[in-house]
């Protein structure tokens, strides 16, 4: 998925951008520690996140049993599990604005790890050229 | 004529939900600071393609 945005972040009539959240003071770092040329948004109150129809995730579908059982196997090999820094509830989302500023394509998962196909959003793009 | 209270209770269910922008829709314009501090602004990218990603929170 990444490798596909990179090239597709090369082509002149598509920008990509990444919007995180929380606090924005460590950004810059982020994104040189990921090694991502794309743009990294700070939607520090989520405010843009609701915008496009995004919520939290349930409890049942943020802590599944594999989550659970991942959770177990670390703790039994002796890992010290961190407090969490941000909301574990967050999901993500995906989307394809078209040159006329309209939606071409909208994923919004239910669970942590749902992802849209590089194909999909291929395609999006393709029905929107410029 | 006075709405009927089914009517208000759909109402009222629906008031405090955003409105879920789909395909096709204008999509919602946004302006936010970027790694640089500096303004991003959605509308300032029209004529091009915009691929938007949430980022996940990764247990």
């Amino acid at each position: 998925m990444r490798d596909e945005l990179e090239r597709q972040s090369r082509h002149d009539d598509v920008d990509v951008a990444v919007i995180t959240f929380g606090h924005g003071d460590r950004l810059a770092e982020y994104r040189r520690h990921l090694d991502i040329c794309f743009s990294v948004l700070r939607d520090e109150h989520r405010d843009v996140y609701r915008a496009y129809g995004l919520s939290r995730g349930s409890w049942r579908a943020i802590y599944r049993p594999a989550t659970i059982k991942k959770y177990v196997q670390l703790l039994r090999a002796g890992k010290k599990l961190r407090r969490p820094t941000e909301d574990t509830r967050q999901l993500g989302g995906d989307f394809v604005v078209g040159p006329d500023g309209r939606l071409r394509f909208a994923f919004r998962p239910v669970a942590p790890d749902d992802r849209p196909s590089a194909a999909a959003i291929v395609a999006a793009l393709e029905r929107g050229e410029a | 004529m006075r709405p009927t209270s089914g009517l208000r209770w759909r109402i009222s269910l629906t008031k405090g939900l955003p409105m879920l922008v789909t395909t096709g829709d204008l999509a919602p314009d946004f302006d936010l600071p970027d790694h640089d501090g500096d303004p991003w602004r959605l509308q300032e990218h029209r004529g091009r393609n915009v691929i938007v990603i949430f980022h996940r929170h990764l247990m």
